[in-house]
């Protein structure tokens, strides 16, 4: 069933009825598809794999180009997605801040494995404290690698937010252009993101779209990344200290994490496994009710529909987090930004404490004993 | 003031400016300004608005997008706002514009600028677009590739 439509009167279903009978442009006309979250929800229910928000994404590009402004429809007067469209000219080259390097982390622009940012350095403008999950990435990334990651000070927005929210499918290419042209010169073959969006992206759309990127570029989410090392004997994850022993935590599953991704790919699984050991360690993981592939959206996808119906989304997530867990852990900053959000609205709520996975993963992992970090390349 | 260069560093070059002027100060400027015939470059276009707390920091974006080589907002000095502290709030978020935005896009900060110009100050408002349009062509276009 469509998440929205527990809070307005908005069905799929119904859209692709209208469309089947030759209703397409009456569709497009109305401007309802900007309303959809794509949040996928629909697309894992539906029996007959009908891509919806695939669907939206396009019927925004068509729209546009009936003249329909998304203006109304995007959060903060449109300063992010702004931001993206900026990056995306051939003429800007961002100098972005990189205070949030920790001292003893030494970085490069050039090398092997590359850990890309994202748009984490402009939410500096409104949010707090977002820098920290970079810090925390990549402190978790030294305790595996020998040589310096690769960090761009250049780097420019991957595009999800315009690609989703408006369907600006050549803004989108062209910022995927300007990525890959940075990363190829940089001469990584390794991407690593602690974004479900730029995960979802480079894996998905990236390969999709441009030829040779899955060849040249190998993507892994964060997630990904700690498991592996994990499994192969790199990192292990270090035992509670007693205070935390008594704090549950639960964890809140990017749309683009879960119902976003191929079938083989099994990133919910992965993290179920992690915490698994975590909680033979000794921690408290309780699952909220909407989990996995049935997650519930943070509801501002791509900055669009901020508004009362996507709040009570919002609500009703912070609810279930509350029953679950005294910490609630998630793998997109935007979740974060947005759940994060309506805290300051609802004191009942307010007392949960919402962390990046890896901000929350940066204290309760080591090096292993046996393993002396990679050698070299790898 | 700035000087003026015998040699431009762009020739040809006509920098689009665009300004936000609070209908209470600096807009009423420019129009002394007009009317007392002071002279200042023609590339500046006007967009009045109530109070420079009414410029959203995504106007600037998006102007900026949409080609425009240099934005001014203007507005009253501090303690004269019409609307009390519409101004202060102006500046408090110019300045994250200018640090967290603009500078972390690769932007020269020098094109976007803040200025308090009162309504009796014509001949400041005259000096501050020349000022600015000189530095703007100083920089030479943004769109340069
Ligand atoms: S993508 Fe989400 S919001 Fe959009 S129609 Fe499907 S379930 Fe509803
Ligand atoms: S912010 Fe999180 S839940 Fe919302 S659209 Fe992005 S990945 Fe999905
Ligand atoms: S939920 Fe809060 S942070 Fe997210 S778009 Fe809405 S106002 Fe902004
Ligand atoms: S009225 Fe002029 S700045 Fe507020």
């Amino acid at each position: 069933m469509c998440q929205l439509s527990k809070v307005q009167k908005y069905t799929p279903s119904k859209i692709i009825q209208l469309i089947l009978e030759g209703f397409e442009e009456k569709v497009l006309d109305s401007g309802d598809l900007w309303d959809c979250l794509t949040c996928n929800q629909c697309l894992k229910d539906c029996p007959e794999d009908i891509n919806f928000a695939d669907i939206v994404r396009t019927a925004r590009y068509l729209m546009r180009h009936k003249d329909q402004s998304a203006d109304e429809y995007i959060a903060h007067k449109g300063i992010y997605t702004t931001l993206s469209e900026i990056m995306s000219r051939p003429y800007i080259n961002p100098e972005r801040n990189m205070e949030w390097v920790p001292k003893e982390c030494k970085i490069s622009d050039k090398g092997n494995t590359l850990y890309y940012v994202g748009c984490l350095p402009f939410f500096n403008y409104e949010f707090e404290g977002l820098d920290s999950i970079a810090t925390s990435t990549l402190q978790i990334m030294y305790k595996v690698e020998n040589e310096p990651i690769v960090v761009l000070r250049e780097e420019t927005c991957c595009g999800h937010d315009i690609y989703w929210g408006q369907g600006k499918l050549k803004t989108f290419i062209k910022l995927g252009q300007k990525n890959i042209e940075k990363f190829e010169k940089a001469g990584v073959s390794k991407i690593i993101t602690a974004c479900a969006e730029c995960y979802r992206t480079f894996k998905v759309d990236y390969a999709q779209i441009f030829e040779e990127f899955e060849s040249k570029f190998e993507v892994k989410h964060l997630i990904e990344y700690i498991y592996e090392n994990w499994k192969e004997g790199n990192i292990e994850f270090v035992k509670p200290k007693k205070s935390e022993e008594t704090t549950p935590f639960t964890y809140h599953d990017p749309c683009r994490l879960s119902r976003f991704l191929s079938k083989e790919n099994d990133i919910t699984g992965i993290t179920r496994e992690i915490f698994k050991e975590f909680e033979k360690l000794g921690y408290k993981f309780n699952e909220m009710k909407h989990n996995k592939e049935n997650s519930l959206c943070c509801g501002v996808s791509s900055w669009m529909n901020c508004n009362e119906k996507s709040k009570a989304l919002r609500y009703k997530r912070m609810l279930e987090a509350k029953e679950a867990g005294t910490i609630m852990v998630t793998s997109c900053p935007k979740c974060n930004i947005h759940l994060s959000c309506l805290q300051n609205d609802f004191e009942d709520i307010a007392s949960i404490e919402i962390l990046d996975f890896s901000e929350f993963l940066v204290n309760h992992i080591k090096a292993s004993n046996q393993s002396n970090k990679k050698e070299g390349t790898n | 003031m700035s000087k003026t260069k015998s040699k431009e560093k762009f020739p040809g070059f006509n920098p689009e400016i665009l300004a936000f002027c609070c209908n209470w100060c600096s807009y009423a400027g420019a129009d002394l300004a007009g009317v007392s015939r002071f002279q200042y470059p023609p590339n500046i276009r006007i967009v009045r608005v109530m109070c420079s707390g009414r410029v959203d920091p995504s106007f600037v974006l998006k102007a900026l997008k949409e080609g425009a080589d240099g934005v001014l907002i203007t507005g009253c000095h501090i303690g004269d706002c019409h609307y009390i502290t519409g101004n202060e709030y102006a500046k408090e978020r110019f300045e994250r514009l200018h640090e967290i935005l603009i500078k972390q896009l690769g932007i020269n900060q020098k094109r976007v600028r803040l200025e308090w110009i009162s309504a009796s100050e014509g001949k400041r408002f005259a000096e501050v677009i020349t000022e600015f349009t000189n530095d703007i062509k100083e920089l030479g276009p943004l769109k340069v590739f």
